[in-house]
C-alpha cells in the first residue's frame, strides 16, 4: 500500500499547503479566509507550538493532496483533549484520503500522545466530512448557532467529539 | 452589603488570585487551586484588547467577582465572543453575578455589536445554568468529558445567546 504517504509538514510544503487551502471549499469550511498567503503557510510550518501536531499526506508521486492539525489544550484541566481540523482537495474526495489521514491523527490521539478526547467543529451541510467523522466515531454533542461567517452568512457548525475507548494500559 | 463594578487593573493581580483560587471558584472553572498574585500581574499587563473584563468590588475596592468577554481569534467568528463569570463564595447569591452579566451584554449589545456570546459551564453548577437561563442564554449541547474535576472528567453544557443588532441608522 504505496498510494499514499503521511507525513509531518515542513517549511517547504508551504506552497503545496497555500495551493491546497486556497480552494474555497476547503477554506470556506474550515476557518480559513480567501487568499491565504505564502508568508502565513510559512510562518505556520516554521513554528514548533508543542501543543500542535500537523500530518500531510501526498501522494506516490509526491503531489500534497491533503493536511490535518490537532491542537491540544494548554490550561492543564483541559489538557486531555485536543481539536482537529483537516482538508482534502477537491479532487481526491471520496477516495479513502480523508479516512486514512483521518486514522492516522486519530492513531496519533490515542496512542502517542495519550489524549482522552478529540473535538471537531463543521458545517452541517458539509455531507462528505460529516459522513467520515461519523464512520470514525465522532458523535455530535452540540449545535453552535451562528458560530462562524461563512461566504456573506453567519451558519451554524456542529460541535462533534470522539472519546478514546479505554485508557493506555499499563505493562504487564 | 453593596459593590460596585469596574474594569479590571493590573492592581487586581493579588485579589484576583484568591478570588480564583477560592474552592468553590476552583471547582467550577478550569483554574487551578494555586495561583500566585506574580502570574496574575503578568497576566493583567499583557491583557488583550479582544477581552473586555470587569470586576465587582466591595466597599473597599477589593475584588468579589470577576466577569468578561473573550473575541475569538478567528476572522470569521469575530462577532463570537466567549463569556466567563465567578463569584467569591460568600458573595454568591447576592445579586453580583446578576448585575454583572446585566454589564457584560449591554457592552456587547450596546458597544460591541457582538452578535454571539457563549460559554461552557460545567453540569453541576445549576446556581450558574440557571442565571444564564435567565439572560437569555439557550442550551445547545452536552460537550463530555472535557475537564477535569476534582479527579474526575465532567461534562459540560454549552450555552449561546444570540443578539441581532436593530435596522440599519435612519
Amino acid at each position: 500500500m504505496s498510494r499514499y504517504h503521511i507525513r509531518k509538514p515542513g517549511p517547504a510544503d508551504a506552497a503545496a499547503l497555500r495551493a491546497l487551502m486556497s480552494d474555497p471549499l476547503c477554506y470556506g469550511n474550515t476557518l480559513q479566509l480567501p487568499y491565504p498567503s505564502l508568508q502565513l503557510w510559512q510562518q505556520r510550518l516554521a513554528g514548533s507550538d508543542p501543543l500542535h501536531h500537523a500530518l500531510l499526506l501526498e501522494t506516490a508521486a509526491g503531489q500534497v493532496i491533503a493536511h490535518g492539525s490537532l491542537w491540544r489544550e494548554s490550561a492543564p484541566r483541559l489538557a486531555h483533549g485536543a481539536h482537529l481540523g483537516m482538508a482534502v482537495q477537491r479532487e481526491w474526495q471520496g477516495q479513502g484520503v480523508g479516512r486514512a489521514l483521518l486514522q492516522a491523527m486519530l492513531d496519533l490521539a490515542d496512542n502517542w500522545l495519550g489524549l482522552h478526547r478529540v473535538e471537531l467543529t463543521v458545517f452541517e451541510d458539509n455531507a462528505a466530512a460529516l459522513a467520515l467523522y461519523h464512520k470514525c466515531g465522532f458523535v455530535e454533542e452540540a449545535r453552535l448557532r451562528a458560530y462562524a461567517l461563512r461566504n456573506g452568512r453567519y451558519e451554524d457548525v456542529l460541535k462533534m467529539a470522539r472519546l478514546r475507548a479505554s485508557s493506555p494500559a499499563a505493562q504487564a | 452589603m453593596s459593590f460596585h463594578i469596574r474594569r479590571i487593573e493590573p492592581e487586581d493581580a493579588a485579589a484576583m488570585a484568591r478570588l480564583q483560587s477560592a474552592p468553590g471558584v476552583v471547582r467550577h472553572t478550569s483554574q487551578q487551586p494555586y495561583q500566585s498574585a506574580a502570574d496574575w500581574q503578568q497576566k493583567l499587563q499583557q491583557l488583550s484588547s479582544s477581552c473586555h473584563w470587569l470586576v465587582a468590588c466591595d466597599a473597599a475596592d477589593e475584588v468579589i467577582a470577576s466577569a468578561g468577554l473573550t473575541i475569538l481569534p478567528q476572522a470569521r467568528c469575530r462577532h463570537v465572543a466567549d463569556l466567563f463569570l465567578l463569584v467569591r463564595d460568600e458573595w454568591q447569591g447576592k445579586g453580583v453575578g446578576r448585575a454583572l452579566m446585566q454589564a457584560l451584554l449591554e457592552l456587547s449589545d450596546n458597544w460591541l455589536g457582538l452578535i454571539r456570546l457563549q460559554l461552557m459551564a460545567q453540569r453541576d453548577n445549576q446556581r450558574a445554568i440557571a442565571l444564564y437561563e435567565r439572560f437569555g442564554f439557550q442550551h445547545e449541547g452536552v460537550v463530555r468529558q472535557d475537564i477535569l474535576q476534582d479527579g474526575r472528567y465532567v461534562d459540560s453544557v454549552v450555552m449561546a445567546r444570540l443578539h441581532w443588532p436593530a435596522g440599519g441608522q435612519a
